[in-house]
């Protein structure tokens, strides 16, 4: 069965509360702390941030706890400017890029970060990607075709390349999977908003072949059709992209075909 | 317990070649009952005081039988699929789950035979 309540070892317990700086703008972080080597449970860990010697993002303020109070804290990041998707965690309850969201556009004062939800957490905010990984491998992101290569390039036209519009710029952070309760429940089985919407880019680029097999790869009650439109997945993409409206886009292509 | 690949177990057993027919089935019955579910509320209506001989006959003449036959047979295509997409959701466990999809048939196409029978015992004896 779906599992409603974590498990005994995942509960999440009171954590440390770390000295606070000198400063009169100081900014409350409480943030999920998970060790695989020490046996303890999660715990919530809480750090002030001064905002004089911090810049003005959430990701800054993690930066800024691990360089000057706890070196210890553990978080992915790379490019700082939400093109990278390696930040991607749950902040004041939805996911986004810990990099492109303002500590003051959070609604609340304390600032409360978690790990992407339902996922297997391999350190503190860093969650274990491999499965969602693989379900991009699975919709075969690339171009597929059986006509010989041209002598100089696929052509396309500028029409053609605006339908990649809304689907290209997928940053793959995860945000939108995580978030679907669907994917909660069969994180395996259904491919997820992520997948799928990448799944739809290559259907509709103009110099792709191997529309008929992606429809074959996703006809199935499983990796298509536990998408219930809950959209919850467009209302998180910090891209701004919207995945249901790209899976309802692969439904009507099986109907065109089936129906 | 095996241990597989990540990209083994996304693959799992594969694709199942269905899903869209059951999909668009859902939204049709869906889009069917809307029309029928007022005709046949209106009819209720309409029948509110009447005595049982005359509930007989109208449930007896063609434009209330045929719309209430319909009624009956998409419910249970509807039921049975909604209720199948609420199992793939959240029943997991391989015995649990065949034991509730094959209940589910069970419960709804016999709710069905059960109201048509019904239906056609009231059309006869009107
Ligand atoms: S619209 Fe589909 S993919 Fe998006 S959150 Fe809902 S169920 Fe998940
Ligand atoms: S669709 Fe948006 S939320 Fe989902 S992986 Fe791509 S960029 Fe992230
Ligand atoms: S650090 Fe690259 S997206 Fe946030």
């Amino acid at each position: 069965m779906a599992e409603f309540t974590l498990p005994k070892n995942s509960r999440v317990q009171q954590g440390k509360f770390w000295p606070m700086p000198k400063g009169d703008r100081l900014t409350e972080f409480r943030v999920y702390r998970w060790n695989p080597d020490d046996g303890e449970n999660p715990r919530i860990d809480t750090y002030f941030v001064d905002r004089e010697h911090c810049g003005p993002m959430i990701l800054d303020g993690l930066i800024y706890i691990k360089n000057e109070i706890d070196p210890t804290l553990t978080f992915r990041r790379s490019c700082r400017e939400g093109i990278c998707g390696s930040c991607s965690m749950n902040i004041n309850g939805a996911n986004t890029l810990a990099c492109t969201k303002g500590m003051d556009d959070v609604g609340d004062s304390v600032i409360r970060v978690y790990p992407l939800p339902h996922m297997a957490v391999v350190k503190d905010l860093v969650p274990d990607m491999s499965t969602f990984y693989q379900q991009h491998a699975l919709i075969e992101p690339y171009l597929k075709t059986e006509t010989a290569p041209p002598q100089k390039e696929w052509k396309q036209s500028p029409e053609d390349r605006d339908k990649l519009d809304g689907l290209y710029e997928c940053i793959l952070c995860a945000c939108c999977s995580t978030a679907c309760p669907s994917y909660w429940w069969n994180p395996e089985k259904y491919l997820g908003p992520a997948a799928l919407l990448q799944s739809y880019r290559w259907m509709i680029d103009s110099r792709d072949e191997g529309l008929a097999e992606r429809l074959d790869t996703l006809e199935d009650p499983f990796r298509l059709y536990r998408c219930h439109t809950i959209m919850n997945c467009a209302n998180v993409c910090p891209k701004g992209l919207n995945p249901a409206a790209a899976i309802i886009e692969i439904k009507k292509l099986m109907q065109e075909r089936e129906v | 317990m095996v241990a597989r690949t990540p990209f083994a177990r996304v693959r799992g057993l594969g694709a199942s070649g269905t899903g869209t027919r059951e999909y668009w089935l859902i939204k049709l019955t869906s889009v069917a009952l809307l029309p029928l579910t007022l005709y046949l509320a209106g009819a209720v209506i309409a029948l509110k005081n009447s005595a049982h001989a005359t509930v007989s006959a109208a449930l007896g003449a063609p434009y209330i039988a045929i719309p209430l036959f319909v009624f009956v047979m998409c419910n249970a295509v509807h039921m049975q699929l909604g209720m199948q997409n609420i199992i793939d959701d959240y029943v997991h466990t391989k015995g649990t789950k065949k034991l509730a999809v094959g209940a589910n048939i069970f419960f709804t196409y016999g709710c069905a035979a059960a109201a048509l029978y019904f239906i056609v015992m009231i059309g006869l004896r009107a």
